[in-house]
């Protein structure tokens, strides 16, 4: 296989937009394309993640439509559809096609418009995550789901709930710490412990402030081969490794607080790479949940089970620990428009590797990794990258 | 070679007209399947019997839903059960108050109520029910 490089990123702000979902991704694929110096036409293939399109605007098929609407030829633009990670698998599909050769420049990301519905109408589509036969049918939530992992979690490590719930709150307070650095960012503004435990509760023992926000927003990449990447730009990001697991419905997952298939994921794009966690610098994660982060900083080989909210408190996942996770400010405070999440999630990690973070600069970067979570722990998708100059 | 997957109409059927909750148990390792699979969950051996399971099982993990989606009404708690075969079932908790984490390993027996289709369901469905011992 080639070697893949991404050469130009665009991301849109982060929040409530009177833009639609094609509109987005076009601010962002174009901001992409010009970062790579590349002509719209010089595009061979588009890989777009896009979730419920359907029931927020009544589009399907959005890919063709917005392949058109930038200008692109007559090239293939492909949907994909993996839940909260489909951003992601479309990253991923778009690196692996430029992999195998068959395509040179390629454009991936994601666009979503979940303000449209509304939280009532919003909690049910997205309730279609879960199995439709033997979860939906008891209410079951996105956050329910999270909060059966959190006292799970308390219970199977014997954390008392309130140390556990702290140690959330924790998780809250430093992604809103990089998020009130991030412009882009649905909500830039600090909090505090206090704010997440004294807000309402959304299902025990998930506070509002526990929970990311449903978002619009839209991101977007150009992917060339790494030799390609080199003659457009002085700082191309190399892709170094992947991966992508599945799990089936909860009920059939053995313990909920392991998520295989970001073991699996997360292993094979290792073993890609040649390097172990500990070679990680930042990590964008999956925080859709405070728990979730907690979780995954553990699946991803950073701290071993049962210890990544003791991370939280001794600050090795904050701007000076051992792996700085989520610096954009993570789903909580950036946002989650649940198909770009995977794109803004590489858009991050490429700004990041290049060195235009700003005052959310992580100084020294040179490894970063992307994991992305869709569904009821179904989809994972993990990607790291490297500086490639 | 037809295999007769234990399908969801099937399932429905039994839990509707005989209260009974139906399972696979594998021919070859044993193992119980719930909910159902075209293969068997352990070894992905095609070749099980369904079997009646004991509708017995032991709190994993539970929730308090505050927040409903569309289609659901007020606060209610969803759990995670291990069924005394095994496999995991998810289920509403009925309890009369709001349960803490003290309700995690406590024992009870599983019950069936029937939800109407809605716009989206493709059909009715059951809701499993959890009924804690005393």
């Amino acid at each position: 296989m080639r070697q893949v490089a991404a050469v130009g990123v665009g991301m849109t702000k982060f929040g409530v937009s009177e833009k639609t979902s094609v509109e987005m991704f076009a601010q962002a694929a174009l901001e992409a394309i010009d970062d790579a110096k590349i002509k719209i036409r010089d595009i061979q293939a588009l890989f777009l993640g896009n979730v419920f399109g359907d029931f927020e605007e009544g589009q399907a098929v959005m890919a063709p439509f917005a392949s058109s609407y930038i200008g692109l030829p007559h090239i293939p633009a492909i949907r994909f559809e993996g839940a909260c990670a489909s951003g992601a698998i479309a990253v991923r599909d778009a690196i692996m096609w430029v992999a195998s050769g068959y395509y040179d420049i390629v454009i991936a990301g994601g666009t979503e418009r979940c303000s449209t519905m509304g939280t009532s109408f919003a909690t049910r589509v997205f309730g279609m995550g879960s199995d439709s036969y033997y979860e939906w049918p008891m209410g079951i939530t996105f956050p329910g789901v999270f909060a059966l992992i959190a006292h799970l979690y308390s219970s199977k490590y014997n954390i008392p709930l309130p140390r556990l719930k702290e140690q959330m709150a924790q998780v809250a307070v430093k992604n809103h710490d990089f998020g009130s650095k991030n412009q882009l960012a649905h909500f830039p503004k600090k909090i505090k412990v206090e704010d997440v435990l004294g807000s309402m509760m959304i299902a025990d023992p998930l506070q509002l402030y526990d929970c990311c926000p449903f978002s619009d927003g839209a991101a977007a990449i150009v992917f060339t081969s790494y030799e390609a990447a080199r003659k457009l730009t002085d700082k191309p990001v190399k892709v170094i490794g992947f991966g992508q697991g599945s799990n089936g419905s909860i009920t059939h997952q053995k313990d909920i607080t392991v998520i295989e298939a970001r073991e699996k994921s997360a292993k094979e794009a290792y073993a890609m790479a040649g390097i172990t966690p500990d070679d990680i610098d930042i990590c964008e994660l999956h925080d859709c949940f405070t728990i979730a982060e907690i979780v995954a900083t553990e699946a991803l080989g950073f701290f071993p089970y049962g210890e990544g909210s003791k991370a939280v408190e001794k600050g090795l996942t904050g701007p000076a620990g051992k792996v700085v996770v989520n610096p954009s400010g993570g789903l909580k405070a950036k946002g989650h428009p649940i198909g770009a999440t995977g794109a803004a999630q590489t858009y991050e990690i490429v700004k990041q590797l290049r060195g235009e973070c700003g005052e959310r600069q992580v100084d020294g970067a040179t490894t970063g990794m992307t994991d992305t979570l869709g569904g009821d722990l179904c989809t994972v998708c993990n990607i790291i990258y490297q500086k490639g100059w | 070679m037809s295999v007769e997957f234990l399908t969801y109409k099937k399932l429905m059927e039994e839990v509707e007209n005989n209260k009974q909750l139906l399972g696979m148990k594998c021919k070859s390792c044993e193992a119980v399947t719930f909910p159902p699979k075209a293969v068997c969950s352990n070894c992905c051996s095609r070749e099980y019997e369904f079997i009646q399971l004991s509708g017995k099982g032991t709190v994993k993990t539970f929730t308090v839903i505050r927040v409903p989606p569309e289609g659901f009404e007020g606060e209610y708690v969803v759990g995670l059960v291990e069924m005394h075969e095994g496999p995991n079932i998810m289920v509403n908790i009925k309890t009369d108050r709001f349960p803490d984490m003290s309700i995690i390993g406590k024992r009870g027996s599983i019950g069936y109520v029937t939800l109407p289709s809605d716009k989206y369901s493709g059909g009715r469905r059951v809701s499993f029910l959890f009924f804690l011992d005393d």
